[in-house]
């Protein structure tokens, strides 16, 4: 109740909190400072609110680390021999706990924008209202319901999330996410006050931030994606990559916006609407992920548990609201030119806007056309080859923006005459070898890859000395050049084959000599490896691992890739499972019931309790006969009941077949046993692998990084750069309203 | 000025085509067995799987198995590349491919996994 009664009492505090700032709003907005009664009630209202969501936000991670299995939410995403990361991990695993963590960020930053009334109230009014439809999400599905009977052990995390990045992959994306509403709550208070300048100032640091957030979520899960799927590739424009790739698209244009307002103050308008849609898709790409409606077009999606409707009705209510808003004020803003002349930083910044949105939009159109083409009644799904098709084009532009912007001179905000790049051209024929020595001949990679090249060049060369970008923007601009000859590559010049490989055997492909090395199980029994040994020339000789891993029931169940990282070609090799008829599971038996399995007839005599009354421990007994070539064996596996936990005890059998029990029925005399013919078990010298060679695709991921970090430092920049300029603005704002 | 708004004008008109045109060509309908087909294009269909007895074929290249579409009609279908995880345990599986030849090929396979919880399943591609 604990959890409860605080979100409860969380949104009860955050409504008041919204009411007073309100009031202080309209009372700094109507200029009568004459008296300036400095309410305080709305600060210490939503510090209040803050204390009672970081105490549910508190409750729920004490409840999994307590091992509350009756929780429903910790028995289904956590489990007993869970390792203390994933534990914690575990309360993001789940659409609850995750909105618990974005309400736990979203509150965090509502701390620092009120901390000594940084933002003004009218920020926290709209940031308060969000925080309050976050808590209602949290109130109708909370983490909190408890389950009808005591459970001894939960579910736990799908062996898939149990990876480290995932452990970061969803708090990175949620501190993206809030971020965004503090932008909204930002452009919303512009909109409201009708001062149309100063917020973009304290807005910006918060976009960039959240840009750089949403783009590292999305690198890590595809770098995750990669490493753990065994696909084979790390985008699949699948509808939950594409909730954060549109936002961060959007905050992308937004941060571009940002910075074109300032030279041109009419592009504000461009500025409000992706204030406003990076906050909508980012609750629309919940909506469409955590309502169910695509529940049949991705495996991925969260099953709906009943919030669609909210999280539709809330998307709606924002979006209204914020469209409301700057129709209204659409007459008051800045009017005059969006850029001086087409030789200008302004008219490269606005087509970057542009391109962005552009591919935002046509994102946005293929992950929702499930959702309208149902609601047309002939429900129908876009393949990757639309986006792919879609994107190619406007990468190009892209590139050719970036290959552009570093010739502006920061002072005439001119290009220099295009002859003085003369040398460019000879960068792009030169970089013509790289398509064709891949294999590359399709007109547009290859022009998007010269484009990538020269843009490449040009940041690193000239973008410092004509001080046309700051170095943050720098690192960015090249990180997304290296990107896109990543993406463009290794997608187009990956090749794949299908091996079989006996134990210590050979085979070269792609000029790698393979030799398959046999499995090895893992020293905790959770999965096996198996090794290859790879040597080649310009490679390391190595050995590389797949890992497959076992599911609850012993059988294999989710596989990792052995990736070989080259600096110009990665080598990628998942093994394919086999069918697994030496493990048999969930054999129901009477007493005195035979079956035949592999060969050998088993026979269920009968089952007694041992210990029991008084002790903790309990064991179950069961005899059984084993038949095989006229030998007779008897055997007696035990299931133990200790601590709250059942331990098996398996027996092996006529040297070669382990039964151990699954579950007992004392009253109807049955058993439910596992058996694993381990003869069969350990003839494994054999392996069906597929190989891939991926060349540069080291590339995307450098390239990731760069845009991480030159968006992060840009942020970092201008917090400290505002922070600086906070008190004086402050004095302004102040004199502004006396006059 | 007016020279460079026709210019705008006809690069946004050219972006909506495309887009239109790449957008009505990689649309898949989600259809029964029966409707998939009269289709000639790429189509979705989602069903529950016959039996858990499968068949592999091409010594591990391809997998074959017997799928009930929800009008209770049944289908082969064909993927080409490794068995997804859980194939077996699925509580449902949408194939999106093409029929031919009796059979529905398919080039992309989602397994549904029975519990709602275990939320991340990831799809699998065929390259």
């Amino acid at each position: 109740m604990i959890g409860y009664s605080s979100l409860f009492l969380s949104l009860l505090v955050t409504c008041i909190a919204a009411f007073s700032y309100f009031n202080l709003h309209l009372v700094s907005t109507r200029r009568r400072l004459g008296k300036e009664r400095k309410s305080n009630l709305g600060l210490q209202c939503y510090r209040s609110s803050a204390i009672l969501a970081g105490l549910a936000a508190g409750y729920l991670l004490y409840i999994i680390l307590d091992n509350r299995f009756d929780y429903a939410y910790v028995f289904s995403y956590s489990s007993r021999e869970l390792a203390w990361p994933y534990k914690i991990s575990a309360f993001w695993a789940g659409q609850q706990g995750s909105f618990m963590l974005w309400l736990v960020f979203h509150v965090i930053y509502g701390l620092l924008l009120s901390r000594k009334n940084d933002a003004p109230a009218g920020v926290m009014v709209i940031y308060s209202v969000l925080q309050a439809m976050l808590l209602i999400v949290l109130l109708v599905k909370g983490p909190f319901m408890l389950l009808d009977q005591q459970q001894s052990d939960g579910v736990g995390l799908s062996p898939l999330l149990q990876d480290f990045l995932m452990i970061i992959h969803p708090p990175i994306i949620f501190l993206g996410y809030a971020g965004l509403a503090v932008v909204f709550a930002y452009a919303l208070e512009g909109l409201f006050s009708n001062k149309h300048k100063t917020w973009t100032t304290a807005a910006l640091p918060w976009a960039l931030f959240s840009w750089c957030a949403l783009g590292a979520g999305v690198f890590i899960g595809g770098f995750w994606a990669y490493k753990v799927l065994g696909w084979g590739g790390y985008w699949s424009w699948d509808p939950v990559e594409n909730s954060s790739f549109v936002p961060w698209l959007v905050a992308g244009a937004l941060v571009h916006s940002l910075f074109w307002a300032r030279l041109k103050p009419t592009a504000l308008k461009g500025t409000y609407l992706a204030s406003i849609f990076s906050f909508v898709t980012v609750l629309y790409g919940t909506f469409l992920t955590r309502s169910g409606v695509l529940s049949d077009f991705s495996t991925h999606s969260f099953a709906d548990e009943g919030i669609g409707r909210l999280l539709a009705g809330l998307v709606l209510v924002t979006l209204f609201c914020g469209l409301v808003m700057l129709i209204i004020r659409w007459p008051n803003l800045p009017e005059g030119q969006l850029y001086s002349s087409i030789n200008s930083r302004e008219f490269v910044l606005g087509c970057s806007v542009l391109v962005l949105t552009v591919m935002s939009i046509v994102v946005f159109i293929g992950m929702s056309t499930p959702l309208i083409t149902l609601l047309m009644g002939n429900p129908s799904n876009v393949s990757g080859s639309f986006y792919n098709n879609m994107s190619l084009p406007l990468a190009t532009a892209l590139v050719m923006l970036l290959t552009v912007i570093p010739m502006f001179n920061n002072h005439t905000n001119k290009a220099a005459k295009i002859k003085q790049y003369w040398w460019l051209a000879v960068i792009g024929l030169l970089s013509l070898a790289l398509p064709f020595k891949l294999g590359l001949y399709r007109l547009m990679i290859v022009g998007t890859i010269i484009f990538s090249v020269t843009a490449l060049i040009m940041n690193i060369t000239i973008a410092r000395r004509n001080k046309s970008l700051s170095l943050p923007a720098v690192i960015a601009h090249a990180g997304l050049a290296i990107l896109v000859i990543g993406i463009l590559v290794s997608s187009a010049a990956s090749q794949s084959v299908m091996l079989t490989l006996d134990a210590q055997q050979s085979k070269n492909v792609f000029e790698t000599k393979f030799t398959y090395l046999g499995t090895k199980q893992t020293s905790d029994g959770s999965g096996f490896y198996q090794e290859f040994m790879i040597e080649g020339e310009g490679i390391e000789s190595s050995v590389i691992r797949p890992y497959t891993k076992y599911n609850k029931n012993g059988k294999p169940s989710t596989r990792e890739p052995g990736i070989y990282r080259g600096w110009l070609a990665d080598l990628y090799v998942v093994p394919v499972i086999e069918q697994d008829d030496h493990v048999v599971q969930g054999i129901v038996l009477h007493t005195g019931e035979n079956i035949l399995q592999n060969g050998v007839n088993l026979k269920f005599i009968g089952m007694q309790t041992l210990g029991g009354n008084g002790n903790s421990e309990m064991r179950m007994q069961a005899l059984f006969e084993a038949t095989k070539d006229g030998k007779t064996e008897n055997f007696k596996p035990e299931l133990v009941y200790k601590n709250n936990n059942f331990i098996r005890i398996p027996v092996i059998v006529l040297g070669q077949y382990e039964v151990s029990i699954n579950g007992v029925n004392p009253m109807k005399g049955m058993i439910n046993i596992d058996f694993i013919d381990q003869a069969i078990a350990t003839n494994t010298d054999r392996v069906q692998v597929e190989i891939s060679h991926k060349p540069f695709i080291s590339l995307v991921w450098l390239g990731g990084i760069l845009i991480t970090l030159g968006s992060g430092w840009a942020a970092a920049n201008r917090f400290i750069l505002y922070r600086q300029v906070l008190p004086s603005r402050r004095s302004q704002h102040l004199t502004s309203r006396i006059q | 000025m007016k020279k460079r708004h026709v210019i705008g004008i006809g690069i946004i008109a050219i972006v909506i085509i495309f887009c239109a045109v790449s957008l009505k060509n990689s649309l898949t309908p989600y259809v029964t067995f029966a409707q998939a087909k009269t289709i000639s294009g790429s189509v979705q269909v989602r069903g529950v799987l016959v039996s858990e007895q499968m068949v592999m074929t091409d010594g591990g290249k391809a997998v074959k198995f017997k799928l009930l579409d929800e009008n209770g009609q049944e289908a082969i279908i064909v993927y080409k590349g490794t068995k997804p995880d859980g194939l077996e345990q699925a509580a449902s599986i949408v194939a999106i491919g093409k029929y031919q030849n009796n059979q529905f090929v398919a080039e992309k396979l989602l397994v549904k996994c029975p519990s709602k919880y275990q939320s991340s399943q990831g799809s699998v591609n065929n390259k």
